[in-house]
């Protein structure tokens, strides 16, 4: 497996305060890779640790198999991100800007120009190239963000919660933009809005008090579907448990008043995921109990909750 | 590729100054006052020469104070005011004295905004910490220059087209070594602005730290030299060591100013990388 990014032992401390403790990561190439993790445990300092912002204090990053070392600069043209907190010039309008970093990339002055349309383009905003970027909506900065990082069409893009802030609208809009550019790029990406994660990325890594605690591809994360979660209309009747217990595949079930969810445990090798699931619903219809929402396996914020908090979130 | 992105990143810097409010509004009051005061003056010429020769004998008798003021001999005073004419070694003087001014305005934040917004980041995957450093650097030297040369060449042209007993190739040359001077006396200053920009990490708080320097400097000088002369170390850590000595015709006079503005240069910009390679950005 090619690896877009590998990292080993980093560790980055402000002070005493140990931010990163040791991080592992791998992310291979040509995957939307999500890196979730709560307020506080380090992913902004990864990322901006992999990116040469901070120099860390040990451990080793490569892009591509090639060495990148402390506080330097990723081979160039194969990198880019979109940092959460910087800004652009105010003074400057956003073509140029746009077209410099280019050129630091390595384009020619010509190049640099038409790269600075076609992001542009791709974001859906080619009038603003000789605006500044006071005149934008943060929305629109935020896109205008997304654009300079695929400048050029690097081969590993970081986003660094490319929604955060946004109005559901733009948020979608920036989700179809990530995927679209994911065609081209090896994409790894963070966002507090885990459905979100769950629908743009096919692999993930959880980060937890600076160390990661969980890396594997979307079915690993969620737990396999080895459970089935029901959302009931109502509550779960002894007739309805001795139905589903009554089923070849299932093993256990566990009904949470709290969360009004009925979890169906079962066996895969009896019986093949959707088929069990379907099997389930059978007897659901057959019963006449209502329900709302079926879901196959854990859902992303149910292993999210259960890796930081060690609880059992649909529990 | 270094020196790619360093000229890149310098032309740019030049490029976003030229194009921005307060960077069309000092390039017009500069011309203007150079305009201005050079027309003004251009025609005292003539005056101030006559003025200088009647004065010489006062200019012995107040040797001392010219001698403080501009750390150079009376001999070589009166052997530089006799070589060229009076009003071009004043201006020499003027612009060498103008040149940290101007410095502190058009250099003072080469990387501290860039680190306080933030924007650097987006530079930082693109480019190496060294280009990024030199390139800002080279930047606000680039600006510091271009102020230097308009001011000396309107200043030059006024005084020198209104003087009645001008020297065309032999005043043209000292104007021309006057304003290669400026230039190099510049190089320390951008540095040290540099340095400070690397450490503090703050615009306004540079130019603050930059002279708030200048005057502590300044007040330890005076004490120390009134207490024990000898001891006093200051004039070494500023960029203006004995500059008025690049005055005189004396290359082996010149000769340590040039050697302290090419170390302290090389010890600023050495520091200032060091700090920007390590530093959080």
């Amino acid at each position: 497996m090619s690896l877009a990014l590998r990292v080993r032992g980093l560790q980055k401390s402000y002070g005493s305060h140990a931010v990163l403790k040791g991080v592992d990561l791998d992310v291979p190439t040509g995957v939307v890779f999500g890196l979730v993790g709560p307020n506080g445990a380090g992913k902004t300092t990864l990322f901006s640790t992999v990116s040469g912002y901070l120099p860390q204090d040990a451990g080793a990053v490569e892009h591509f198999g090639v060495h990148t070392p402390p506080g330097g600069a990723p081979p160039k043209g194969t990198y880019s991100i979109l940092p959460q907190d910087a800004a652009f010039l105010p003074t400057v309008n956003l073509g140029a800007q746009l077209e410099f970093y280019g050129r630091l990339q390595g384009l020619s002055a010509k190049a640099a120009k038409t790269e600075r349309a076609r992001v542009l383009d791709s974001v859906g905003l080619p009038e603003v190239a000789r605006q500044k970027p006071a005149a934008l909506s943060h929305g629109m900065q935020k896109r205008v963000g997304i654009a300079q990082a695929f400048i050029g069409t690097p081969r590993l893009v970081i986003l660094d919660e490319p929604t955060a802030g946004l109005d559901p609208t733009a948020a979608r809009q920036v989700r179809g933009l990530i995927r679209e550019l994911a065609r081209a790029s090896t994409v790894l990406v963070s966002s507090h809005n885990l459905s979100e994660m769950e629908d743009l990325c096919s692999e993930f890594a959880i980060l937890h008090e600076g160390r990661i605690v969980r890396q594997d591809n979307l079915a690993g994360v969620i737990g396999g579907a080895a459970v089935v979660i029901f959302r009931l209309g109502g509550e779960v009747t002894e007739a309805l448990r001795q139905a589903m217990l009554a089923l070849p595949s299932v093993t256990d079930l566990d009904w949470s008043d709290d969360t009004e969810r009925l979890r169906v445990h079962f066996d895969p090798e009896v019986l093949a995921p959707p088929k069990a699931a379907q099997a389930m619903l059978a007897v659901l219809v057959d019963g006449g109990t209502p329900f709302v929402e079926m879901q196959l396996g854990k859902s992303l914020e149910d292993r999210f909750i259960e890796e930081t908090t060690g609880v059992d979130a649909v529990g | 590729m270094l020196s790619r992105d360093i000229w890149i990143i310098a032309r740019f810097e030049v490029w976003r100054h030229l194009n921005s409010r307060h960077g069309v509004l000092g390039l017009v009051l500069l011309v203007l006052a150079s305009g201005v005061l050079g027309y003004q003056i251009g025609g005292y010429t003539e005056e101030v020469d006559a003025l200088v020769d009647q004065a010489h004998p006062a200019l012995v008798v107040g040797g001392g104070m010219l001698q403080s003021m501009t750390e150079l001999p009376l001999d070589q005073l009166l052997a530089v005011l006799d070589a060229h004419p009076p009003m071009l070694v004043m201006l020499f003087a003027g612009l060498l004295s103008m040149v940290p001014l101007a410095t502190y305005v058009f250099a003072f934040d080469q990387t501290a905004s860039e680190i306080e917004t933030r924007h650097a980041r987006y530079l930082l995957f693109r480019s190496e910490r060294d280009a990024i450093y030199l390139g800002k650097a080279l930047g606000a030297y680039l600006m510091v220059a271009g102020a230097v040369t308009i001011a000396t060449a309107l200043l030059a042209a006024f005084i020198l087209a209104r003087s009645g007993t001008f020297a065309p190739v032999k005043d043209t040359l000292y104007m021309g070594r006057a304003w290669l001077t400026c230039l190099a006396t510049a190089i320390p200053y951008v540095a040290f602005l540099g340095m400070l920009g690397a450490v503090v990490g703050k615009s306004r708080r540079v130019l603050s730290v930059a002279v708030f320097f200048w005057i502590v400097l300044g007040i330890v000088g005076g004490l120390l030299s009134s207490w024990r002369p000898e001891l006093d170390f200051t004039p070494y850590l500023f960029p203006s060591l004995s500059r008025f000595h690049l005055l005189t015709d004396s290359f082996s006079m010149a000769l340590p100013t040039l050697v302290h503005l090419v170390l302290f240069s090389v010890t600023c910009v050495g520091l200032g990388l060091w700090r920007f390679r390590r530093r959080d950005l």
